[in-house]
């Protein structure tokens, strides 16, 4: 469903945030990058059309004790 | 060491200098003194303002013996975690980059700590940026467990768990972005508070995630915890995120009943990766609790991976961005590992920090339906291993560093993105003499259900009186 992140990705979003990265920023970030962005595609893609950050307020005063 | 001024819980000091069995000077004096004793093995403060606080104390003593006092805090000593700024004093934010200037605010929860009497007499070693949980600061030197000094102390309220288990302070603040008061409450072997997102003003305390930071207390138990919290709590001006919900008298509801409350033990997740050793602790514990007259029910949870994950993503892209100028113009002045979270996030789509912050309203229906449709409360471990070394978490320390590392905040950080309240508080000590802590979860804004359930667990066990031998 989605693939690795590359070390040029990586490099390049750097790059063009105008930052710097360290030494072996670019394999180790693409890495973990790839694997986390995976874990959560299921229930990323799972939400409605319409979800959006406000609906987390709404559940809170919702779920008030 | 037991038996000193110093040794007393924030509630028993406070009510002895209100009835002027001991002075504020007193006790000043015995807390300096505990500070400067284990400032060489723990290295827990970052600065002790000793001349200042001997002058409020002073004032305090002064206004005591005209039968006045300012409020329920009147003349305690606290020392908190170096990121509340207070106008006029510079403020490290366990940094390289910052505490150069002096502030220009005060925090909203220093204010209310002053306002309630309390003298502050330094500030607290912390991770740097508080971006970290193990108590690592390479700027500053590490934080050191008392409990055993090659061990961490736990982060990033590394100084805050140090100090408050030493004894060197009656209680500290610490900030709870993904576990930050929890772990180092439960690796040190005290009381710590994370709050309902929104319910303590973050005006005046350092960001690392606007949407998931927190502002905590850590202390020697529940009702000093309570106390504090009363105190701090409320809506604020200076914070748009600083909720109106009214804020009870935490106190006096610590002493309702706990028989019938329901409490949730989880079948999945929080059972992962646990060790042997806290989890024996962890069964005692909720012994303790059934013994109380708690029903433990047992409950399903939603996918808390996916949940962990896009607090993950949260975190990451919000600090990226508080981060952004400095990583531009002064990376250099970051550590290492600080740096290469920062990079992370700064790596990452903005698309996946939207869905993460998209998801966040349907994980809490989710979390909220499976856990507390069923019971009125969540009984977890603070995290699934025993407290590592410094040696093991340091950078290239051991060949399972980063699997040692995820697992800290394993626990802890999931709360933290769902905004719930959760209460850390210790339940037991592992053969190697380390403390092992569990967390209390509560709907939102149960801060006096958890509480009240932390008290009473604390009155019949007595794990939170041990005292370490530094």
């Amino acid at each position: 469903m989605h693939g690795e992140a590359s070390e040029t990705y990586v490099a390049e979003a750097l790059a063009l945030q105008s930052v710097m990265h360290s030494e072996d920023a670019p394999q180790k970030i693409a890495r973990g990058l790839s694997a986390q962005i995976a874990a959560a595609a299921p229930a990323y893609a799972a939400l409605a059309f319409e979800a959006e950050p406000a609906s987390f307020l709404a559940a809170m005063e919702r779920e008030q004790a | 060491m037991s038996g000193g001024l110093h040794t007393l819980t924030l509630t028993e000091v406070a009510a002895k200098i209100r009835a002027r069995e001991a002075s504020c000077a007193e006790v000043l004096d015995a807390v300096l003194a505990r500070a400067q004793a284990v400032q060489p093995h723990l290295n827990a403060f970052l600065r002790v303002d000793e001349e200042l606080a001997r002058a409020q104390a002073k004032v305090a003593d002064a206004e005591l013996a005209q039968g006045r006092t300012r409020g329920p805090l009147h003349g305690v000593p606290l020392a908190h975690k170096d990121m509340y700024y207070r106008a006029g004093v510079p403020s490290s934010c366990g940094s390289k980059i910052r505490g150069k200037e002096p502030e220009q605010t005060t925090a909203t929860a220093l204010q209310r700590l002053d306002a309630a009497g309390a003298i502050q007499f330094g500030v607290l070693n912390m991770a740097e940026f508080a971006y970290g949980p193990t108590g690592h600061n390479s700027h500053f030197g590490h934080c050191r467990n008392p409990w055993h000094t090659a061990h961490i102390t736990g982060g990033s309220s590394s100084g805050a768990g140090a100090a408050v288990a030493a004894r060197a302070t009656f209680a500290a603040l610490g900030s709870d972005t993904g576990g930050s008061v929890r772990l180092p409450a439960a690796m040190c072997g005290v009381t710590g508070l994370k709050v309902t997102y929104g319910r303590i003003s973050r005006a005046g305390a350092m960001p690392l995630s606007f949407s998931m930071d927190t502002v905590g207390p850590l202390a020697r138990s529940a009702a000093d915890c309570a106390l504090l919290l009363g105190v701090m709590a409320g809506p604020d001006p200076a914070d748009p995120t600083a909720s109106r919900e009214p804020v009870p008298d935490y106190v006096a509801r610590l002493h309702r009943p706990v028989k019938g409350l329901r409490i949730g033990v989880p079948l999945n997740y929080f059972t992962d990766d646990v060790d042997p050793g806290v989890g024996a602790a962890l069964t005692e514990s909720l012994k303790a609790i059934e013994s109380l007259g708690c029903e433990i029910v047992p409950v399903t949870l939603p996918d808390m991976t996916a949940i962990d994950v896009a607090g993950t993503h949260v975190i990451a892209a919000e600090a990226a961005a508080c981060h952004g100028n400095w990583m531009r113009t002064r990376p250099q002045d970051y550590s290492r590992q600080v740096r290469a979270r920062l990079e992370r996030g700064l790596a990452l789509p903005a698309t996946k920090y939207i869905d993460a912050l998209r998801y966040r309203g349907p994980a809490l229906e989710a979390f909220t339906k499976a856990v507390f449709a069923k019971v009125d409360l969540l009984h977890a471990p603070c995290l699934p291993i025993p407290t590592p070394t410094i040696a093991e978490t340091d950078i290239g320390g051991s060949p399972t560093m980063d699997r040692t590392l995820a697992l800290l905040t394993k626990f802890t950080r999931p709360l933290n993105y769902l905004g719930l309240p959760a209460l850390a508080v210790p339940c037991g000590f592992l053969a190697s003499g380390m403390p092992v802590g569990m967390q209390l979860v509560g709907r939102p804004f149960a801060e006096d259900l958890i509480l009240r359930v932390g008290h009473a667990f604390q009155q019949a066990t007595e794990w939170q009186q041990r005292e370490p031998r530094i």
